[in-house]
């Protein structure tokens, strides 16, 4: 997918003068987040579970090849193909050459990242396919033309009026004037409108939240149920995946079925997970007569054995965003590419470029709150900090900015220098703010003061009060340990 | 694509970084290594467990009844479509085509692959798991999987005796089975749902809006 990162500050500032998408975002709050809060508390276990699904991800990320191949010999083992994808034209030649085998003329998907990432609907339909996305919040996005703006939940920057006016437009066959007033006349009028695509489609396409060495398994993880009827109902089922997906043993995935859920939406259990192993059996009434599991590498390889490797370990559960202070105020369609918010502006350098993607590490306040709710304990921030040291290193920043962190170096490691001149800045910005009542304006920090006032500083530095404190302890016969 | 495949083992060979005892970890792939955290609630049994069962099942906007035999199936079938009121028409999956149907005449049980898209589905559990409330379906000869998924009200039946604490006990009954895995085995917690709209619960996205479970004793 083309990329717009590099115009984060652009799309972030008009993100945030938008109040339809700032009331939809507004609601993460007492939403997801609430909801995620309430599932864990009421799992005592919850953080034994997350040591246990990181060491599973790194002894994976030890033996990633060996992992794979078994999960490719069982799947062939069973009658299923496997399609390894170095890059997107790879992956996406692989689908359109399964689509092309059957004659297909229409395609339903379950919902999938790692399609947004080929851009497959696009390419299916210049190769006259019809895809049709059935994921309800996917469809949406389909009839609006527009990308998902979160990786779990990816019409969240729409209200229920904007979806009613596309049902409305894109249904046009329906009474214009009908109730669409409340949500579940929405989602029935998409449960009919869609029915009748998953009987048609020739090929279903799901994404795998899960591969499983042990038994060829692919896995999804869904609430609505389309992904079911797209993967049971079609003579070909084509699973598009990426190499980071596979883990060990079925006792493995139960470990990550009880994290996914209540970290994505604070759910016990999702409504549906399936396992698919292989073309249905002979005698079985449903289920698909060729099964194909297309694995994708796309720059992931690269990441292995690097400082980086364990942004590999994450299993898309969005709660990073759902928390992060710089997607609730701008969204997702901000980040410019595939994936938004934390975990994005870990894993998009890597897949694009940093040369392309080096504003997404920098949108970031180093809060932490990603790194605390996160499932399999990724160290985005300081994944997302080495990020700005390549961009730093590899000289992507303004010259002026360089200079800039030149110059605070120089005089950071230089203590006696530092306190001083902090010191006197502090003084001095007493004195000016107490006479305005607050800094309306300073040299250096125009981004915070053309939005507010800066707080005027007590007098006195962080080191200076110390100090002072430790030699009135001092004198009381107190001693710092 | 074979240029792809080795173009990717390679880099994954030159870049992974093994693990201490990775000798000993590769040889033994599939063997637990260690074993996972199995949540407290997913660790019960006798009536504690089933308690937990039904405690989750109704959470997850299922229903729940008790029969004390196979015999008493089809009537809880005519008595649940006179509840919700529909028509006495039902299809029966699978191996729940064997129940005693004819105790109830006035019901119309249908069999055939031209019927699974209908209204209202019976079918079978291979297993319940406690700790979630969810319902273990697999895939089986003379079985539809899709018909799990295209109905309004899906009624499942389940032998008392296959409630399992976790998710982990199943498994192993899994592997107990001769031969592969099912093609398809799915984990169905209460109807389907969505949250695409504004964050808000909706029951019945594109699969069953009700989901009526009837536990045989």
């Amino acid at each position: 997918m083309s990329s717009s990162c590099s115009s984060f500050k652009q799309n972030a500032a008009v993100a945030i003068h938008d109040p339809k998408l700032q009331g939809a975002l507004g609601k993460l709050g007492d939403g997801l987040q609430a909801r995620r809060a309430a599932a864990v508390g009421q799992l005592p276990e919850f953080d034994a579970l997350r040591n246990d699904a990181q060491r599973i991800k790194r002894q994976v990320m030890a033996d990633l090849d060996c992992y794979l191949e078994q999960f490719e010999s069982k799947v062939l083992e069973q009658g299923g193909q496997v399609h390894w994808a170095s890059t997107a034209d790879d992956a996406r030649n692989a689908v359109l050459d399964i689509c092309q085998k059957v004659g297909a003329k229409t395609v339903t998907k379950g919902k999938s990242m790692v399609t947004e990432e080929l851009e497959l609907n696009n390419f299916l339909a210049d190769n006259g396919i019809e895809p049709v996305e059935t994921d309800l919040g996917e469809y949406i996005l389909q009839l609006r033309k527009e990308a998902p703006s979160h990786i779990v939940v990816p019409a969240v920057h729409l209200q229920q009026d904007d979806i009613a006016k596309t049902f409305v437009k894109s249904h046009a066959q329906l009474d214009p004037s009908r109730d669409l007033t409340e949500p579940e006349r929405l989602v029935g009028e998409a449960r009919e409108a869609l029915r009748e695509r998953f009987f048609a489609a020739d090929v279903g396409i799901t994404g795998a939240n899960y591969m499983v060495a042990e038994t060829g398994s692919t896995v999804i993880v869904t609430n609505e149920g389309n992904g079911d009827l797209t993967q049971t109902l079609p003579k070909v089922h084509v699973v598009v995946t990426t190499i980071e997906r596979v883990i060990p043993t079925l006792e493995d995935l139960s470990t990550f079925l009880r994290l996914l859920p209540r970290s994505a939406t604070g759910q016990e259990a999702t409504a549906y997970v399936t396992l698919s192993s292989g073309p249905k059996r002979e005698d079985d009434w449903h289920g698909p007569q060729e099964f194909h599991v297309v694995i994708l590498d796309g720059g992931r390889s690269e990441l292995l054995g690097s400082e980086n490797q364990d942004v590999l370990n994450c299993i898309r559960c969005g709660a990073c965003m759902n928390h992060c202070p710089v997607y609730g105020a701008v969204g997702g369609h901000a980040y410019g590419w595939v994936y938004p918010g934390p975990i994005g502006s870990a894993l998009t350098p890597a897949l694009i470029g940093v040369e392309k993607s080096s504003a997404l590490p920098n949108a970031s306040t180093f809060c932490g709150r990603c790194v605390e709710v996160c499932p399999v304990k990724i160290p985005l921030t300081d994944i997302m900090r080495r990020w700005r040291v390549e961009e730093q290193t590899k000289k992507l920043t303004s010259p002026f900015q360089r200079a800039g962190l030149s110059a605070w170096a120089w005089l950071a490691t230089r203590p006696g220098l530092y306190q001083a001149l902090t010191g006197l800045t502090a003084w001095g910005m007493k004195v000016v703010g107490r006479r305005r009542g607050g800094l309306t304006r300073l040299p250096f920090a125009s981004g915070w003061t053309q939005y507010r006032n800066f707080p005027t500083p007590e007098g006195k530095t962080f080191h200076a009060q110390m100090k002072q404190k430790a030699k009135t302890k001092a004198n009381l016969g107190v001693r710092y340990e | 694509m074979s240029n792809a495949r080795e173009k990717i083992f390679a880099a994954i060979a030159r870049n992974k970084k093994p693990m201490q005892d990775a000798a000993e970890k590769s040889e033994n792939l599939i063997a637990r290594v260690e074993v996972n955290t199995i949540p407290a609630r997913g660790n019960l049994s006798g009536v504690a467990m089933v308690e937990e069962f039904e405690k989750r099942v109704l959470a997850s906007a299922a229903s729940i009844e008790y029969v004390s035999s196979n015999k008493d199936v089809p009537e809880a079938i005519v008595r649940y479509l006179a509840k919700h009121q529909l028509p006495n028409v039902c299809f029966a999956n699978g191996k729940a085509g064997q129940f005693s149907w004819s105790r109830v005449p006035e019901l119309d049980v249908r069999t055939t692959i031209g019927n699974v898209n209908s209204p209202v589905v019976v079918t079978e559990a291979f297993r319940g798991i406690a700790e979630t409330g969810s319902l273990v379906l697999i895939s089986q000869p003379g079985h539809s999987s899709a018909s799990h998924f295209l109905p309004e009200y899906l009624i499942i039946i389940l032998p008392y005796n296959n409630i399992l604490p976790s998710q982990e006990s199943v498994w192993e009954d899994v592997r107990q089975r001769s031969g592969d895995i099912p093609r398809t085995v799915n984990l169905v917690t209460g109807p389907s749902r969505t949250g695409d709209i504004e964050q808000k619960m909706v029951l019945g996205a594109h699969g069953p809006r009700q989901v009526h479970l009837v536990v045989v004793k």
